[in-house]
C-alpha cells in the first residue's frame, strides 16, 4: 500500500518530500480502487508532511556547522539533533550532510552568527560528554543556558586539574629529595672514604693505628649516614601515621557530621508533617529556602551521581522548583547507596503469559468529536435510563443544594461553564428516542447505488458487519433478520474482496435492509430489473464506519483450482518466455490465426501432441511462405513398386524417419515428402528420388 | 462534595476509562518514582456522595509511569513500568491472573502510554531510550520501532481523526510526528529552547496540537504552518508536566504543573486562562479529561492524592 510506494524520506534527492509523497498518494487514488479511506487519507496525509522547498541559507549554514573540525568528532545523532532544533528541515539536513565531504572554509569574519554557532558548538561538546556518561541531574539539555554551565564546568575541571597538579608535584617533590639527598649522602660518604684511602695510600707508613681510626671513622660516617637515613625513615614513618590519624579523625568528624545531618533531616520530616496539614503560604517559603540550601551543597557534590536521567528535575538551572523535602532526602539516600526501607520484592510477572483476555462486554463508543457536532451518545449500562442529560440540565442550577438527585453527583454542571449550545446538545440528546423514526425518512430521501447484481444479497450480508454499530436501531435489526432468512448463505472471500470497493458499511445496510424490503415483496427478476435503473455512481461514505478487517487469500489466483500442467506445456511456457519481447508480441496474432484454421481447431479440440501442432502449424507457415515462393515442398508422385524399398531409403536419407514410418509415408503417395527447403535442396531430393525409380514434384 | 483517593505511593498517572464513566486508573510509584515498588490502581466513583473505592489494585515490582485503558476491550488496560516493561491488566478477570503480559522490550524507563482512539486496536509507547514502540494486545512483540529522536521520549498522542498519524514529545526538545505508515518521522517541529514533556492533539482539529514544555509554557501549532505557533500560553509557575484537549469543546485543553496547579486554558481567548486549580501540595503530574462526561476531570501528584472534580467546582470543596 501506500508505506511500498511511498519513498522513504531519506532516500529523496531534490525534490521535497512532500511532492513526491502528494505524488505518490495521488497515483494510489488513481490506481486502488476509490476506498474513501484512501482518498480521504491521501490529501491530508500531505499535511502532516514538511511541504516546504529547501531553504539554501539555512542549509549552507548547516555545512558550516558540520564542517567545523569539533563538531565532526561528535555523534551524528547529536549533530542531527542540533540542527533540527534549529528548526531545519529532513530534507535540509540530509542536504547539509550530503554536501560536507566538501571542504568548505570554516575560517570566517568574526559575525554574530559564528560566535552564536561557536558558543552553541562549544555546548554541544560538553553537552556531548555529559550526555553519554553520567549525566549530572542539574545538566539540562537546553543550549542557551548552558553557555554558563559550561563555564562553571569549566572551572570545576580547573579547580579539580589544579588540586591533582598540587598532589601530584608535592609526590614529586618528596621523590625528588629522597633520591636527591641519599646520592648526596652517598657520595660524601664516599668521599670521605676515597679521601680516606687516598690518605691511607698517601701515608703508607702511617701507623695502624691511624688507618684503623680512619677506618673507624669512615665506620661512623657511614653509621651516621645510616641513622640519618634511619631518622629521615622514621619521620617518613611518623608522618604516615600522622596522616593516618589525620583520616581518621576526618571519619570520624564525617561520621559525625552525618549523623547531625540525619538528625537535623528527621526534625525536618516531622516538621513538615506538622505543616503539612496546614497548608500555610510559609510552608512554600521553607520549601523553597530549604531546596536552594541544599541544592548549594547538591550542587557541589554531584561529580559522580548515578542517577538516570529524567528520573530527577529537567529544568534549566535557573528555574529549579521546589522540590518536596522529602524527595530530597530520598534522593541523598539513594546517592549515597541506600535503599529505601519500604521497597519489598514484588514478583510482577504474569502467571500466565498465554491468558485469554477476557471478551469485551461493552461495545466501544465513538468519540464526541467523531459524532460530527451530533448529540452525544445514550448512555448504556452503568447509569439508569431515566433520561439523566435533562436532569443534568435541571440540577445544574442548582447544584450546591441539590444532594437527593437521581443523577450522580458528576454529571452535574456548573452554571458558569454551560453555555447556551451545551444546553441545545442536551436537549437533541433528550430527544434521542426520537432517532429511529429519522431513518426511514432518511432512507427514502436518499437514493441507493447501484450494486453488482449478481453479489447483491451476498455483498450486503458481507458487508454488515458482526457486530452492529452503536446506532442500529431495532429496524435494521428486524430487516437484518428477514435479510438472514432470504438470502442464500455463502459468502465467499472474493465476494468480499468485491465489496470491499463498495466499503459503504453503514449506508449499505440501510440499502440492503430497504432493498431486502422490496425483495420480500419482489419476485428476484424483477428486483433486479429495478436495480438496474438505479444508475447512480455516488456512494456517500459511511462516517461511523469501522475499516473492515477482511481476509484475503493466501496468495491471488485469478482462474481458481486447476490441475498441474503438463511437461509439454511447461516446455512451451519456457520456450515463450525465453523470446524476446518483440517476438512474444507476435505469438498472440499467429496463434490466433492457427488456432482460426479450420484444421487447427480440430486438432486443437482433440489435444494432439505439441510436435504434430507445432509441425502443423509450421506447415501452415510455410505453405503461406511458400505462397511468396520462398521455400519449396517436394512431393511424392508414385513410385516403381519394384523400386519401394530404395525409395525408402532415401526418404530415410532425407527426412529421418524411421523405417516404419518411411514405409507408411511412401505407400501413402501421392504425399508431401518435404517441406520448406529452399530450390536447391527440392531439386536434389528430386533427383534423388527420380534416380531411385520415383517420381517426385516441386511444389 | 469532591472526593479524595488516597494512594499509599506517589501518583504520575491518571487516566478515566472510555467505557465507564465511573472509573478510573492511577499509576503510582514509590519514592517519587526514583526507586521502588509501584501500584496500578482502579477506582471507581460512588454515584451516591462522594466517595472513591477502589476496585482492584495491581503491585508492580518497580514504579508505574503511566497508564492507558483499552479501546476495545472495557475491561483491559495498559501500565507503563519504569523497568521498561508494559504491563496488561484485565479486571475482569481474578487478581491472581493478572497482568496478562508483560511486554518487555525497551532498554530503559517506558514514560508514556496512549491508545489508539479511531481504530482501537492498538497502542504506542514513549521510552527514555528515545525510541516509540507500536504494540496490539494480541502479539507479544511490537509491531514497529521508531527511533528517531536523540533524547528521551516523554509523550506520545494519537491523531484522533487519522488512525495512522501520532505525534511525539521528547526530551531532545522537538516534536516529531510520524506516520505508522512511513519509515520515518514526517515532521519535526523545534517547539522549545527547552524539554518538551507533553504533547497532545485538538480532538476537533487534527491539524492543531499543544506542546508542554520545561520552560512553562504551552505552545499551540497547526502543523500546516509549523514555523509559528498560533498561541503561547504563559502562567505557569514551572515546568508543566502534562496538557489535554477537551474531548468536548474545541477551545479548551487543561494542564498540570510542577508548580502544583492544574490550569484550564481556552486559547482563542486573549485571556487564555480560564481556571486555575491548586488542590495539590507537590507537584502535579497527572491529570485527564473524561471522554464520556463533559467537565469531568481527575488529577494527581506527588502528594499521593487523587481529585476528582467537575469544570468550575473547586476539587477540594466539602
Amino acid at each position: 500500500m501506500a508505506t511500498t510506494q511511498s519513498p522513504s524520506p531519506n532516500s529523496n534527492d531534490d525534490k521535497p518530500q512532500a511532492v513526491s509523497a502528494e505524488v505518490v498518494q495521488q497515483a494510489n487514488q488513481v490506481q486502488q480502487d476509490v476506498r474513501p479511506e484512501a482518498t480521504k487519507q491521501g490529501v491530508p496525509a500531505s499535511v502532516f508532511v514538511n511541504s516546504e522547498p529547501i531553504r539554501e541559507d539555512q542549509v549552507s549554514n548547516a555545512v558550516k556547522f558540520l564542517s567545523h573540525p569539533k563538531v565532526r568528532g561528535s555523534p551524528v545523532i547529536y549533530r542531527r539533533s542540533f540542527l533540527e532544533k534549529k528548526g531545519l528541515t529532513k530534507e535540509e539536513i540530509d542536504e547539509a550532510f550530503r554536501r560536507v565531504p566538501d571542504p568548505s572554509p570554516s575560517s570566517q569574519p568574526a559575525s554574530l552568527s559564528q560566535d552564536g554557532q561557536a558558543n552553541s558548538l562549544s555546548s554541544v561538546q560538553t553537552q556531548a560528554p555529559i550526555q553519554t556518561p553520567q549525566p549530572l541531574p542539574a545538566a539540562p539539555t537546553g543550549i542557551v543556558s548552558s553557555g554558563r554551565v559550561a563555564r562553571r564546568q569549566f572551572q570545576w575541571y580547573h579547580a579539580v586539574s589544579a588540586v591533582g597538579l598540587l598532589a601530584a608535584s608535592g609526590c614529586g617533590t618528596a621523590l625528588l629529595i629522597k633520591k636527591v639527598i641519599i646520592p648526596k649522602l652517598k657520595l660524601w660518604v664516599r668521599k670521605v672514604v676515597l679521601e680516606e684511602d687516598n690518605v691511607y695510600a698517601k701515608k703508607i707508613d702511617a701507623k695502624p693505628s691511624l688507618a684503623e681510626e680512619a677506618a673507624a671513622a669512615a665506620k661512623a660516617a657511614a653509621a651516621a649516614a645510616s641513622d640519618v637515613a634511619k631518622a629521615s625513615q622514621e619521620m617518613l614513618n611518623s608522618k604516615n601515621e600522622e596522616r593516618r590519624r589525620f583520616e581518621e579523625f576526618m571519619n570520624l568528624m564525617d561520621a559525625q557530621v552525618q549523623e547531625m545531618k540525619s538528625m537535623s533531616n528527621s526534625i525536618r520530616k516531622l516538621e513538615g508533617q506538622a505543616n503539612s496539614s496546614g497548608r500555610a503560604f510559609s510552608d512554600h517559603d521553607d520549601h523553597r529556602a530549604s531546596a536552594s540550601s541544599t541544592k548549594q551543597s547538591y550542587a557541589n557534590g554531584n561529580v559522580d551521581l548515578n542517577v538516570q536521567p529524567g528520573r530527577t528535575s529537567t529544568l534549566p538551572a535557573s528555574a529549579e522548583p521546589p522540590h518536596p523535602k522529602s524527595f530530597m532526602e530520598k534522593m541523598e539516600m539513594i546517592q549515597r547507596g541506600e535503599k529505601p526501607s519500604n521497597i519489598r520484592e514484588v514478583n510482577d510477572m504474569p502467571p500466565n503469559p498465554n491468558q485469554q483476555l477476557s471478551n469485551p462486554r461493552i461495545t466501544p463508543r465513538t468519540k464526541p468529536w467523531e459524532a460530527q457536532n451530533g448529540p452525544r451518545q445514550v448512555l448504556q449500562s452503568q447509569t439508569s435510563a431515566e433520561g439523566l442529560n435533562q436532569n443534568g440540565v435541571d440540577s445544574g442550577l442548582n447544584y450546591l443544594v441539590d444532594d437527593e438527585s437521581s443523577t450522580p453527583w458528576w454529571q452535574r454542571k456548573n452554571v458558569r461553564i454551560t453555555e447556551i449550545e451545551n444546553e441545545d446538545e442536551v436537549k437533541a440528546a433528550g430527544s434521542y428516542g426520537v432517532k429511529t423514526n429519522e431513518q426511514p425518512s432518511v432512507q427514502r430521501t436518499w437514493v441507493p447505488p447501484q450494486p453488482p447484481p449478481v453479489a447483491m444479497p451476498e455483498a450486503a450480508e458481507a458487508i454488515r458487519r458482526p457486530k452492529s454499530a452503536p446506532k442500529e436501531t431495532a429496524m435494521q435489526e428486524q430487516l437484518a433478520d428477514e435479510q438472514s432468512a432470504a438470502r442464500p448463505s455463502e459468502v465467499t472471500d472474493e465476494l468480499q474482496r468485491i465489496t470491499k470497493m463498495f466499503s459503504t458499511a453503514g449506508k449499505l445496510n440501510k440499502v440492503s435492509s430497504y432493498q431486502v424490503a422490496l425483495k420480500v415483496f419482489k419476485t428476484r427478476d424483477t428486483f433486479y430489473l429495478r436495480v438496474r435503473t438505479f444508475q447512480h455512481d455516488f456512494v456517500p461514505r459511511d462516517p461511523k464506519a469501522k475499516p473492515k478487517k477482511l481476509k484475503y487469500p493466501q496468495f491471488y489466483d485469478p482462474y481458481g483450482p486447476r490441475p498441474p500442467p503438463s511437461d509439454k506445456i511447461v516446455e512451451l511456457a519456457d520456450c515463450i518466455s525465453a523470446l524476446s519481447p518483440e517476438e512474444r508480441g507476435q505469438i498472440g496474432p499467429t496463434l490466433m490465426e492457427r488456432l482460426r484454421h479450420p484444421k487447427m481447431q480440430t486438432i486443437t479440440v482433440e489435444g494432439m501432441e505439441l510436435g504434430s501442432q507445432g509441425g502443423a502449424g509450421a506447415g501452415a507457415a510455410k505453405t503461406e511462405e511458400k505462397k511468396e515462393k520462398t521455400t519449396f515442398d517436394v512431393k511424392l508422385e508414385k513410385f516403381d513398386a519394384a523400386a519401394k524399398i530404395k525409395v525408402i531409403k532415401e526418404v530415410r536419407a532425407f527426412t529421418n524417419l524411421g523405417l516404419k514410418e518411411a514405409k507408411d509415408l511412401v505407400e501413402k503417395a501421392p504425399v508431401m515428402l518435404k517441406q520448406g527447403v529452399t530450390k536447391e535442396e527440392a531439386s536434389d531430393i528430386m533427383e534423388r528420388i527420380k534416380a531411385t525409380g520415383g517420381v517426385a514434384v516441386m511444389e | 462534595m469532591m472526593p479524595v483517593f488516597k494512594t499509599p505511593f506517589n501518583g504520575y498517572s491518571v487516566r478515566f476509562s472510555p467505557f465507564y464513566e465511573s472509573r478510573l486508573a492511577v499509576a503510582t510509584a514509590q519514592n517519587f518514582g526514583i526507586l521502588g515498588n509501584g501500584r496500578v490502581h482502579v477506582i471507581d466513583l460512588a454515584p451516591t456522595g462522594p466517595v472513591i473505592n477502589e476496585l482492584v489494585a495491581f503491585d508492580t515490582a518497580d514504579g508505574v509511569y503511566d497508564v492507558a485503558w483499552s479501546e476495545s476491550h472495557d475491561s483491559v488496560l495498559v501500565a507503563a513500568i519504569a523497568d521498561g516493561s508494559i504491563k496488561v491488566y484485565d479486571t475482569a478477570l481474578p487478581p491472581q491472573s493478572n497482568p496478562v503480559r508483560s511486554l518487555k522490550e525497551h532498554a530503559r524507563e517506558v514514560h508514556g502510554l496512549d491508545y489508539n482512539p479511531t481504530r482501537r486496536d492498538s497502542f504506542l509507547s514513549a521510552s527514555w531510550d528515545d525510541s516509540i514502540k507500536l504494540w496490539t494486545l494480541d502479539r507479544p512483540a511490537s509491531l514497529r520501532t521508531f527511533r528517531e529522536h536523540a533524547y528521551c521520549v516523554y509523550s506520545v498522542a494519537w491523531n484522533p481523526k487519522h488512525a495512522d498519524v501520532f505525534a511525539s514529545a521528547s526530551g531532545d526538545c522537538t516534536v516529531r510526528i510520524w506516520d505508522v505508515r512511513e519509515p520515518g518521522s514526517t515532521m519535526i517541529i523545534p517547539g522549545h529552547e527547552h524539554e518538551i514533556l507533553s504533547c497532545d492533539w485538538n480532538k476537533y482539529d487534527e491539524c492543531l496540537i499543544a506542546t508542554a514544555s520545561v520552560d512553562k509554557s504551552i505552545k499551540i501549532w497547526d502543523v500546516r504552518n509549523y514555523r509559528v505557533p498560533v498561541s503561547v500560553l504563559n502562567g505557569h509557575g514551572y515546568a508543566v508536566r502534562k496538557i489535554k484537549f477537551s474531548p468536548h469543546r474545541r477551545n479548551l485543553l487543561v494542564s498540570c504543573s510542577y508548580d502544583m496547579t492544574v490550569c484550564l486554558w481556552d486559547f482563542m481567548v486573549e485571556d487564555a486562562l480560564v481556571g486555575r486549580y491548586d488542590h495539590h501540595t507537590e507537584f502535579a503530574v497527572g491529570v485527564d479529561l473524561s471522554v464520556l462526561v463533559d467537565g469531568l476531570m481527575a488529577s494527581t501528584g506527588w502528594d499521593e492524592l487523587v481529585y476528582v472534580w467537575q469544570q468550575g467546582m473547586d476539587p477540594r470543596a466539602s
